[in-house]
């Protein structure tokens, strides 16, 4: 939590037919903006295995959290699966305060989360 | 609880600010540049971090609901032993109890409660006023001896 406040940073590519979604800085207020849409396109778009890469996500709030939650329900409602990669051990803990370890697989490491 | 009870001798500064999330994004970074300088751990700090977002995003678009005419006041006294900030909406407030348990698998795709989950989480006391537009929150620096809510 050093350092000037942070944005967040939305990157995807494909890998072994995943779509991975590396997320960076901060899903602090106001990330819904970014977050919903990048994330509801990719459904939309059809892709089936969708793995957020959190490992340089340094913090998330209600709001982000609120976005993985709707995302993974339209995910479900479509066929399609949004699993967690790499949540920092603050980040981790907070999914779990949450009760979104029940919703959310977490995995820690790329090949692992694409094959199960 | 009172702000004054909880800070005891300590300086407590008050901040007035516009409903607006830049603004109140400025003070977050002011408060937390306190608490990094009384030493506190990263833990604590993301979870100040964390609260302070939720109260003043809550004030900001539940409380005053982004009216440009309404202020949000911040007060808060940080010192090496505790963190006390107290986030006042100008706003209507809301019945704690009228809020889901974000937790339950039914209330999982209801957008309201979290942030007030998380707080409670993250802080070692929460406590909002009867009206329910103000919320006064406490975090101990535990790698402090001696440090008491």
């Amino acid at each position: 939590v050093n350092g000037p406040p942070q944005t967040l940073a939305i990157e995807t590519q494909r890998e072994s037919g995943a779509t991975v979604v590396a997320l960076r800085g901060s899903a602090g207020p106001g990330c819904a903006r970014q977050l919903r849409p990048a994330l509801t396109d990719l459904l939309q778009q059809g892709c089936q295995q969708i793995v957020l890469d959190l490992a340089d996500l340094q913090s998330i709030g209600s709001e982000g959290l609120g976005s993985l939650v709707a995302a993974q329900l339209r995910a479900r409602n479509c066929g399609s699966t949004i699993k967690l990669l790499n949540p920092n051990a603050q980040i981790r803990q907070l999914l779990e305060q949450a009760g979104l370890t029940q919703l959310f697989a977490i995995y820690a490491n790329l090949r692992e989360a694409i094959s199960a | 609880m009172d702000l004054a009870d909880q800070s005891r001798s300590e300086p407590t500064t008050k901040v007035v600010i516009p409903s607006d999330l830049a603004a109140a994004k400025q003070s977050e970074e002011i408060i937390l540049d306190h608490v990094r300088r009384c030493g506190y751990s990263q833990d604590a700090t993301f979870a100040i971090k964390l609260a302070m977002e939720e109260a003043l995003t809550n004030a900001i678009k539940h409380g005053n609901r982004s009216d440009p005419t309404k202020r949000i006041t911040i007060c808060y006294a940080v010192s090496s032993q505790k963190t006390v900030i107290n986030v006042a909406d100008e706003g209507g407030g809301f019945r704690l109890d009228d809020v889901p348990d974000p937790t339950r698998d039914e209330n999982l795709d209801c957008p309201t409660g979290r942030g007030i989950m998380l707080m409670r989480a993250y802080m070692n006391h929460v406590h909002y006023n009867r009206k329910g537009n103000e919320v006064t929150m406490v975090k101990l620096n535990e790698a402090r001896p001696g440090a008491q809510a």
